[in-house]
């Protein structure tokens, strides 16, 4: 139990960051708490919040959340039901609104404490300046399409350096890739047999990779300008394609034959 | 081609959503109405039809389910909008009045612009401050990207239902067909930005990265704008002023990633985000709105509207719907301690019935 009420702690303090944006949050709730009259306004502004804080740092409801069959890192989320910023907004214009003269006065004043204690979301590093309309790498969008250019059966097996395996199905869902997001999610523990020999290795060992890609029946090896090989593609048996900046797409011949093959049986 | 694009986009995005408002917004007092509040309405509703054909839908088709939902869905929207014009008119008939289907909403446009230029100097300077920030965070919706490891699940889904026509049962990591994804597959959000970029045959990512961020951030600052009515109503400064400071906390609360301002900004066209600024706001508006149950000969919309609200939800998440249900119990229990009425917790629990069934489906299978 003390476990878990230090991992409902933890995760308040991860919410609010290091930041004092949500402290700021707690001294206008006190202020509502003292000196809000208007019972549905205290009962949404004050005692719901409150309320909600309890569960939420109790261990019991960590355990109801869990037994919900609900995955525990969106615990948080419980959060978004306090109305952090209704809260604070609310009690600031109950405090400074009454007087017309001071009101202004008032208002610069809290816009600064609210900068001065939050963080302005456009310097966030997650957000960058977008390169096209489709807001992915341009880079994804070349490969794909000279892929596409080459190959013109609807479905198609397509092996993608790290920079561009989250966006790749999200421009183009028919093209299938041996794995995907997962290997990116830093939480678990995930991995791929790919992904061990095409993106962890410092050196690439073309026999390895193949032995693997095959596996997956991966039609297209596209490497990334960086990427060292122990032995050149051509050498490992693959069919140079085309090369797109900083990108090389190689056929696998053996399971493209494959394919052709299959399409014998399946056509279409 | 492009102004076709255009006006398809417009029609799905911004017009039916409106049109399908006006029918809702006709329970609410005239007084009570408002251009935005029709608008929120129209898009509370739009996601309650999406899930409440959408569900059965995923459940019963393994192949052509997403070519049926659009269909469905279209079907279903144009008549609630054709409804909601038929209702508006035959009103404005029976009142005499002019007699167009748009009176009532032209006479809303007519008073709020007179509003703001009548307003005081203090009102015009908040105004002006808040549209400056409201175009500012457009812009900046459109020119900047971001990095997100969902997107590459939620896009993927959706652009899944798009080119195979089956709803989640492709894998959206690796494209292969796999078992219903239950946990997902009931949040059609991502579903109805493939259906938008179907309609209009514009790039599904240019309708969820571009083009649904400019819907969802005035759709989101109208809910607050119409929460601030009800907390101040009458004061034009105040309501401004909260306004004001709300674009400020949010501009400037990305505190840590879990916020729901940095989800407002960084993932906006996810179903969580659809959530966190929207779902659970609309929830604490109906409930300001509610005041006085026992005063309030019109509370009966509002608690079916809080029905149809967490059905909404579940277009954005299983958790939505959760966090919907709980926040209306505890709400309920409040309200129903306040007003010393054990009716209010009926009827609470009442208003949670498309919630419990959600639930029960999600368990189920």
């Amino acid at each position: 139990m003390v476990n878990l009420f230090i991992i409902c702690l933890k995760t308040v303090r991860d919410f609010m960051g290091m930041k004092l944006l949500l402290v700021l949050t707690v001294a206008v709730w006190l202020y509502l708490l003292k000196c809000e009259k208007n019972k549905t306004l205290r009962v949404i502004f004050v005692y719901a919040p409150l309320i909600t804080m309890l569960f939420f740092v109790c261990p019991l409801g960590y355990k109801i959340y869990e037994l919900s069959r609900l995955d525990t890192d969106t615990y948080y989320r419980i959060l978004w039901t306090v109305p952090c910023a209704m809260v604070t907004v609310y009690g600031m214009v109950r405090l400074i609104g009454e007087k017309a003269k001071t009101r202004i006065i008032g208002a610069v004043t809290c816009i600064l404490l609210i900068a001065l204690c939050g963080d302005y979301v456009y310097d966030s590093p997650l957000l960058y300046k977008s390169e096209n309309s489709y807001a992915i790498p341009g880079d994804t969008i070349t490969v794909v399409d000279a892929l596409r250019e080459y190959d013109d059966h609807p479905i198609i097996t397509a092996l993608f350096p790290n920079v561009l395996t989250l966006y790749v199905r999200q421009y183009d869902s028919m093209i299938r890739m041996p794995y995907g997001r997962e290997v990116f999610d830093l939480r678990k523990d995930y991995t791929h047999p790919v992904y061990e020999v095409f993106e962890l290795p410092e050196v690439i060992n073309m026999k390895k990779l193949l032995d693997t890609t095959r596996e997956f029946e991966v039609q297209y090896i596209v490497f990334y300008a960086g990427q060292k090989t122990d032995i050149t593609p051509e050498e490992a048996g693959l069919k140079y394609i085309d090369k797109k900046g900083n990108y090389t797409i190689y056929q696998d011949p053996e399971i493209a034959e494959l394919i052709k093959e299959w399409e014998k049986y399946y056509p279409g | 081609m492009i102004i076709l694009k255009s006006l398809s986009l417009i029609f799905t995005l911004v017009v039916l959503p409106a049109l399908a408002g006006i029918l809702p917004l006709h329970f609410f007092k005239i007084k009570q109405r408002s251009v935005g509040k029709t608008i929120i309405l129209g898009y509370i509703v739009s996601l309650a039809i999406l899930e409440l054909i959408g569900i059965p839908i995923v459940l019963t088709f393994t192949y052509t389910g997403y070519i049926f939902l659009i269909v469905l869905y279209m079907v279903l929207m144009v008549f609630v909008a054709v409804l909601g014009l038929y209702i508006t008119h035959r009103d404005a008939l029976r009142a005499k009045k002019n007699g167009l289907p748009f009176a009532g909403v032209r006479q809303l446009v007519s008073g709020q612009i007179n509003g703001i230029v009548n307003a005081s100097l203090e009102s015009k300077i908040y105004f002006i401050i808040i549209s400056l920030l409201m175009i500012f965070q457009l812009v900046q919706a459109v020119r900047l990207a971001s990095y997100d490891v969902d997107d590459a699940f939620y896009n993927a889904y959706a652009r899944s239902a798009q080119q195979y026509g089956t709803l989640y049962r492709i894998d959206p990591s690796t494209g292969r067909s796999f078992s219903l994804d239950m946990r997902h597959a009931m949040a059609l959000f991502p579903i109805l930005q493939a259906m938008v970029s179907t309609l209009s045959g514009v790039h599904l990512l240019i309708v969820s990265h571009k083009l649904i961020p400019l819907i969802l951030i005035p759709l989101s600052y109208a809910v607050y704008y119409e929460i601030s009515g009800v907390i101040f109503a009458g004061e034009r400064e105040k309501r401004l002023l909260f306004m004001l400071l709300v674009n400020a906390f949010r501009i400037f609360g990305n505190i840590s990633e879990y916020t729901t301002e940095t989800f407002f900004y960084i993932r906006t066209w996810q179903g969580k985000s659809l959530t966190g600024n929207f779902i659970i706001p609309a929830l604490i508006w109906i409930f300001l709105s509610l005041r006085d149950d026992r005063e309030n000969k019109e509370g009966i919309v509002y608690w079916v509207l809080i029905g149809i609200l967490i059905l909404a939800g579940g277009s954005s998440s299983s958790l939505a719907v959760l966090l919907t249900c709980a926040s209306t119990m505890l709400y309920g229990l409040l309200f129903a301690i306040r007003d010393r009425s054990v009716r209010i917790l009926a009827k609470s629990l009442i208003a949670c019935i498309p919630g419990f069934l959600y639930i029960i489906i999600y368990l189920l299978n």
